[in-house]
């Protein structure tokens, strides 16, 4: 059994390696940098750097269309709205509805850059570890130190809580089991119900977590941890010459797309 | 009993929970020899995990006339922080000692924590796979490891920093019979290399192996001697709701009906030898072979003179808080 958490879509491709910092970066900007330019030219090479950088990930096509399949009602509903919306010559009407050749345009191009920035950062979640990723946050957030934002610190937090969600869950099954023995009914009645079914679940687990911090508290000082400290890491990042490739791409890809 | 040049030396030590009456500790005693194997019993709430946490430098003694580990003084905050780096604690729930995403980066934690280079650290962390057979696991997350090999890697983690003594609190209490071989193997290695062990149990097969066992009873010992001598005390074993090793037990039983034994069988080889006679053969699985020398440190029974009124009751099971 393995657990997915989040997108993160395991395998070892160029784009799996490249420094968690560096793709963070880029989708940011590239994120950006979509939503300066209005163009079908621009959108359509913003388009082809998120195709060519799809088939360099070599994740499956099915995990990018399950982080599509939710915002897929957000690209019907823009889709619509533009089309509905937009002012002009109406080439079809049927009562207050009037669709007109710039509506369709416009509504094309706002859900296909919707699209576009979606698989954007698709690829940032598909191919970097959750793990990875708060690295980097933490990294980039290290300026914030001075304004007393313990940045480490709180990456530490986020992947102990990442590294503890199977471990809740099990937790969850088995007090569920516990109280199902005990004659509990968590699929009955309407929500109200179901909701007050989940009490006795959620108290026992929230003293069991309680316990568990203490012990892993104990557990990490035993090894030597102390808040504030300067800690090195068994993998610290380090920029490599293929993350300025990735950064350098992003530029050419900008580039192209304000000249044409 | 206090040694020269002991690695722990404690004496008249108190710690009290906040909001308690009662001291965990009371005016406690511990010598503890380099490289000596200390097997710490006592029954629930007698102090063990209490001690456990105070040797490691986790808990601060409410006062005592001496507290040295490693020759840091425990009454002091610079002396239990600076012991952290000398004693290594393992504690009973293996899945809430991991910390990371997978098994060598939960080994290089306590390595990060000291500031040591990567480089350094990938060495160490290379050297702890290996030791404790944890290689093929190297990038397994904490949640798909086995009870045994979690407590193999958290026990890696605790000693990844270079130790002077390990202070293990019932370590295979949570673990099946096979995690429970995997660990006390791991430890059994550890101390061949001449670690200093203090172990908290309430398992009695566990003590045997020791050097010499401690008894606590409401937070000061009652007994230091070697394992077999607190074994020949029923009437303490009973009070400390103790029992006895397996074999020990067995024999026991077979004494009170009837069976005469030259010594008290503490170990299954013992029990073996008293079972089959002492002609050096052992019973195998496929039968009888040759028996190599059997255990030097014999228990003589006192067991035949005392009825089942006084038998020790059977070992408490259960964690301590």
């Amino acid at each position: 059994m393995r657990t997915s958490i989040g997108q993160y879509y395991p395998a070892n491709s160029p784009l799996h390696r490249v420094d968690p910092r560096a793709k963070f970066v880029a989708v940011v900007v590239l994120a950006v940098a979509l939503f300066t330019r209005d163009s079908f030219a621009a959108l359509s090479i913003y388009g082809a750097a998120a195709l060519v950088a799809f088939v360099v990930s070599r994740v499956p096509p099915l995990w990018f269309w399950r982080g599509l399949k939710p915002i897929l009602w957000l690209v019907v509903l823009t889709f619509v709205a533009q089309a509905l919306l937009a002012r002009g010559e109406a080439f079809y009407s049927l009562g207050p509805i009037h669709l007109t050749k710039r509506g369709i345009e416009l509504a094309t191009y706002l859900s296909l850059r919707l699209v576009v920035l979606v698989l954007f950062g698709s690829l940032l979640t598909l191919t970097t570890s959750p793990i990875s990723l708060t690295d980097a946050l933490a990294w980039l957030g290290r300026p914030l130190r001075r304004l007393r934002v313990p940045s480490d610190e709180l990456a530490l937090m986020v992947t102990i809580a990442l590294r503890f969600i199977p471990t809740l869950l099990v937790e969850i099954e088995k007090i569920m089991r516990a109280q199902r023995a005990r004659g509990a009914e968590f699929a009955r009645g309407g929500p109200l119900r179901r909701a007050r079914a989940l009490v006795p679940v959620l108290v026992p687990l929230f003293v069991v977590s309680f316990r568990r911090a203490d012990d892993l508290a104990l557990a990490m000082e035993a090894r030597c941890y102390q808040p504030g400290i300067r800690r090195t890491r068994l993998h610290p990042l380090v920029a490599r010459p293929s993350d300025f490739v990735v950064l350098g791409a992003v530029v050419a890809t900008i580039v192209a797309a304000s000249l044409v | 009993m206090l040694a020269v040049n002991a690695l722990i030396d404690i004496s008249g030590l108190h710690y009290r929970y906040p909001g308690t009456a009662a001291d965990a500790l009371a005016g406690l005693d511990l010598s503890v020899a380099e490289g000596e194997f200390v097997a710490v019993v006592g029954p629930n709430g007698s102090g063990k995990s209490t001690l456990a946490r105070i040797l490691g430098g986790l808990a601060v003694a409410s006062g005592g006339h001496r507290a040295a580990v490693c020759g840091h003084d425990l009454l002091t905050e610079p002396g239990r922080l600076a012991v952290r780096r000398d004693v290594g604690v393992l504690f009973q729930n293996p899945e809430n000692q991991l910390v990371a995403e997978n098994v060598e980066e939960d080994i290089a934690f306590g390595l990060e924590n000291l500031g040591l280079p990567a480089s350094e650290i990938a060495t160490r962390v290379d050297e702890m796979l290996a030791r404790f057979d944890l290689e093929d696991l190297r990038h397994r997350e904490p949640h798909l490891l086995s009870g045994g090999q979690k407590q193999r890697t958290a026990l890696a983690g605790v000693l990844a920093i270079p130790r002077r003594a390990l202070v293990l609190d019932e370590p295979t209490a949570m673990l099946d019979p096979a995690g429970q071989v995997e660990v006390l193997g791991a430890v059994a290695r550890e101390r061949e290399n001449g670690l200093t062990i203090v172990l908290v149990t309430q398992e009695m097969d566990e003590v045997l192996g020791a050097d010499r066992v401690v008894a606590l009873e409401r937070g000061s010992a009652v007994f230091d001697g070697p394992p077999a001598e607190l074994f020949a005390r029923p009437q303490l074993i009973a009070d400390l709701s103790l029992g006895l090793p397996a074999a020990g037990e067995v024999g026991l039983a077979l004494m009170q009906s009837g069976r005469r034994f030259v010594r008290t069988p503490l170990t299954i080889d013992e029990l073996l030898d008293e079972l089959v006679g002492s002609g050096g053969t052992q019973l195998t699985l496929g039968g009888v072979s040759e028996h190599p020398s059997s255990a030097d440190d014999p228990a003589h029974g006192p067991w035949e003179a005392h009825t089942a009124a006084d038998s020790p009751a059977p070992a408490g099971d259960g964690g301590e808080a």
